[in-house]
């Protein structure tokens, strides 16, 4: 079945039609929820279920001329960003974690994806949401600015700054990196 | 020879650089290397991929969620449609069994561990004494980045090539479970600020996350459940270590796994964030940590 034709059964509220969308885009939508969510697999569920709550509420707002796996995917974003958000609103400023910055034990062995991951993980919230929707995602600064309520000369610094705490936390020689 | 920072470097994968960069980067091999471990870097960040399967209860969460909103409206019926009464038991359920599951192997491997050792487990070792028979050394193989022989380190990383792969992992109970147990184990993600909920008549905080295992200073660590506490002689309840990273500021304080931490800086600790909150908010320098181990109570200092 063609993207529309699920769309048209989700609107009319068949869960087959729902449930078909949601196996054909939950894990691109989740990829990109988890790693905003800083690799919490609990936080990102929640805000994915919000990402998808909402896109089954707007589907009847959808036009069928864009993508609908973009349009799904600037709303899986806008749930994290707003989850992310709400969070820091709850939690107030960031509290520098009593932990080591990451460890790497192997620093002559080939670099596993995950320790990019475990690495994004541990960026702080502003850093980790610029990097992941520029550098992960492809946004421009423009579009992070406007989504994040930034100026684009913040996005640019952020970024800037969460590549070098990056750097910082893989270490290791250029040709381990490039190993992944 | 001042070097350029790493955020300026960072910025010249996106920027052209001044004059007064490029004579430096032509004479300067370390900043043209870093400059090129930047652009890796991106490189990589990029290349992650783009499929995550999310977890096996996402979708019955969301059914029930869409059906209480109102948006499903017409049922799949025939009887191949599973709808969870209460979403939130499975969660605690399916949690529980993992973690009960992890720990039983443990303490068995532990327990081996002692025998063999006679008894004994060395004082201030730092985490160094893992044992291949333990359970928390298989989960710690993959969580230090080693990757053993047709294991993946990772599997909530992996991405599966095909959208069969993708369904066979989700209709399939037992892979989903190895990968959410796996899952469960890696987690190193930051300890989040405490949850602002009060906790229950037993002091354990049905925060979420709470039951997960974190990373704290080097030593992976989860809220000892009450039903499981007995399994630690001594213990009633704390924070359970099940891994040490060698090197780190918990293998510095001579926490070991199977350590029960019950009190951090004269405080009760029941969750892993009573733990990161005593932790954090102690002045620098020594942290007092009470630990159960083996029967035994001890008296550490988690020295920053």
């Amino acid at each position: 079945m063609t993207d529309q034709q699920l769309i048209d059964g989700a609107i009319a509220g068949s869960e087959a039609a729902i449930r078909a969308l949601y196996e054909r885009y939950a894990s691109r939508v989740y990829a990109t929820i988890y790693r905003l969510a800083g690799g919490d697999s609990a936080l990102a569920e929640d805000w994915a279920q919000e990402a998808w709550i909402s896109a089954i509420r707007a589907l009847p707002t959808f036009r069928g001329g864009a993508q609908f796996s973009t349009w799904l995917h600037r709303i899986a974003v806008n749930a994290a960003l707003q989850g992310l958000r709400k969070q820091q609103r709850r939690e107030g400023p960031e509290i520098p974690l009593p932990d080591e910055p990451l460890a790497d034990p192997n620093r002559d062995r080939p670099l596993l994806r995950y320790q990019i991951e475990q690495a994004l993980a541990s960026l702080p919230a502003g850093m980790r949401q610029v990097l992941v929707l520029h550098d992960v995602e492809g946004y421009t600064h423009e579009e992070i600015a406007a989504s994040l309520e930034i100026t684009v000369g913040t996005s640019k610094s952020q970024l800037f700054k969460a590549r070098a705490r990056m750097r910082e936390l893989l270490g290791g020689s250029t040709a381990t990196v490039q190993e992944i | 020879m001042n070097h350029l920072s790493l955020e300026n470097l960072a910025r010249l994968l996106d920027e052209e650089p001044s004059r007064s960069e490029s004579e430096h980067l032509a004479e300067c091999a370390d900043c043209r290397s870093e400059l090129a471990a930047l652009r890796a870097d991106r490189d990589a960040l990029n290349a992650l991929p783009d499929l995550l399967p999310p977890p096996p209860t996402a979708w019955p969460d969301l059914a029930e969620r869409l059906k209480e909103e109102g948006l499903i409206r017409t049922e799949v019926t025939g009887g191949t449609q599973v709808t969870p009464a209460r979403t939130g038991g499975r969660r605690f359920l399916y949690l529980a069994a993992s973690l009960a599951l992890f720990l039983l192997g443990g303490s068995t491997g532990y327990l081996l561990r002692g025998a063999d050792s006679g008894g004994e487990i060395a004082h201030g070792v730092g985490g160094q004494t893992t044992s291949p028979g333990s359970a928390s050394t298989g989960g710690g193989l993959a969580a230090r980045g080693e990757e053993p022989a047709g294991v993946d380190p990772a599997p909530v990383y992996r991405s599966l090539s095909s959208p069969s792969d993708r369904l066979a992992l989700g209709n399939d109970a037992a892979a989903a479970s190895r990968a959410r147990l796996t899952e469960l184990f890696e987690d190193r993600t930051p300890i989040p600020a405490p949850a602002k909920a009060g906790g229950n008549a037993d002091g354990v905080e049905p925060v979420r996350g709470a039951r997960r295992a974190r990373h704290l200073g080097g030593a992976e660590v989860v809220a000892l459940e009450p039903g499981l506490a007995h399994y630690f002689a001594g213990a009633t309840g704390g924070v359970l270590v099940l891994h040490v990273e060698p090197g780190t500021t918990a293998a510095r304080s001579g926490l070991v796994p199977g350590d029960v931490i019950t009190t951090a800086a004269g405080g009760e600790v029941q969750t892993v964030d009573a733990l990161w909150n005593a932790l954090s908010r102690a002045p620098a320098g020594a942290v007092s940590l009470t630990v159960i181990r083996q029967g035994d109570r001890l008296e550490l200092q988690w020295r920053r």
